[in-house]
């Protein structure tokens, strides 16, 4: 089992969180967590790759979303460089699906803007990250969706009390729990 | 190179709470922007960045026909690779007609097809399950509200018309 995010906060009052030199605002109970992308060709991120935050976000059914503006500037790709693979409608709004993964990076215990001296985990994700066009003005912040999460096998777990987040890969007590259900 | 913040200097990056500090040199009046080394590493890739590779197959929005081939390929197959239940969730890789492999990861298929020297638009990675479209065809998917934003209703100027 291996642990992704431990004791992940979020808040209750409105946030702002800095990207490189962009302040961006984070609503209340928005869940955030840092995340890279890179081509499905990158076995091993590069340590310097740059990371941006997304939001976690279990009512998206996709797997990331991402505005090319952020693509660009806050992922560091040019989609230029990266295949299409299709694309996806939401409501009157195309986006296209790019060959792409997305890295989540390990928090510190009990923080969210600080990373822990863990590497970062891929998401393997088969239908490929969906890039919406700058004018769509939409998402205001990249959103990592539940099918990433499905994909992966990953584990989440809130805990309302104290407002943290944990997340996980699976360990054999939830594969012994699966295999006597 | 490495030069040390003074303790006023430490001050005024604190009370900015992460956000970049302008430093001014008067002497040229050039102006330059501190900002902490966690936030440098997130942007340095493209302060260093050359241009990037490009898709060398294919059009700007179009799927590159090698991985449309390959994506083909898988579709003809997924009827046959979801007969065998043990199959079904693992991952699978074409190069054109040709079936690389089949393997739990994804990154296993991967590294087969970076050995065999193959671009990222020559190949097609997917996992072996029902599928009730296409993968090249446009999928569907939830349209999402944005946020919800608690409105003052005491400020005329705040409520929606």
């Amino acid at each position: 089992m291996t642990a992704i995010l431990r004791r992940l906060p979020f808040h209750e009052n409105a946030d702002e969180v800095t990207v490189g030199l962009e302040r961006v605002r984070i609503r209340p109970y928005q869940i955030i967590v840092w995340v890279s992308l890179s081509a499905k060709s990158v076995l091993e991120l590069p340590p310097h790759a740059p990371r941006f935050p997304a939001l976690l976000d279990t009512g998206h059914n996709h797997n990331f979303s991402i505005r090319r503006q952020h693509l660009v500037n806050w992922a560091g790709i040019d989609p230029a460089g990266v295949p299409v693979r299709g694309a996806v409608r939401e409501g009157g709004r195309r986006a296209q699906l790019y060959r792409l993964n997305a890295w989540l990076h390990p928090n510190q215990a009990g923080e969210r803007d600080r990373f822990a001296d863990r590497p970062p985990f891929c998401l393997e994700l088969p239908e490929g990250v969906a890039v919406y066009p700058d004018e769509a003005g939409f998402p205001p912040l990249p959103l990592l969706g539940l099918r990433a999460l499905v994909r992966n096998k990953l584990h989440l777990a809130i805990d309302p009390e104290s407002q943290l987040v944990n997340l996980r890969t699976p360990d054999w007590r939830t594969w012994l729990a699966h295999w006597l259900s | 190179m490495r030069i040390e913040l003074t303790e006023q200097q430490r001050r005024v990056v604190e009370e900015q709470r992460g956000a970049p500090v302008e430093v001014l040199d008067p002497s040229t009046e050039r102006a330059y922007v501190l900002i902490a080394r966690e936030q440098y590493e997130q942007v340095r890739s493209l302060l260093q960045a050359g241009p990037a590779p490009t898709v060398p197959a294919g059009t700007a929005g179009e799927i590159p026909p090698g991985l449309r081939r390959s994506m083909d390929a898988f579709w003809r197959d997924l009827p046959e690779l979801l007969s065998s239940k043990k199959l079904r969730g693992r991952w699978v890789c074409y190069h054109a007609d040709e079936r690389i492999g089949i393997a739990s990861s994804e990154r296993d298929l991967i590294r087969e097809c970076l050995r065999r020297g193959l671009r990222d638009d020559e190949y097609y990675t997917d996992v072996i399950e029902p599928r009730t479209q296409a993968p090249w065809e446009d999928e569907e998917i939830e349209p999402r509200p944005w946020h919800s934003e608690e409105v003052d209703e005491s400020d005329p100027s705040a409520i929606p018309r």
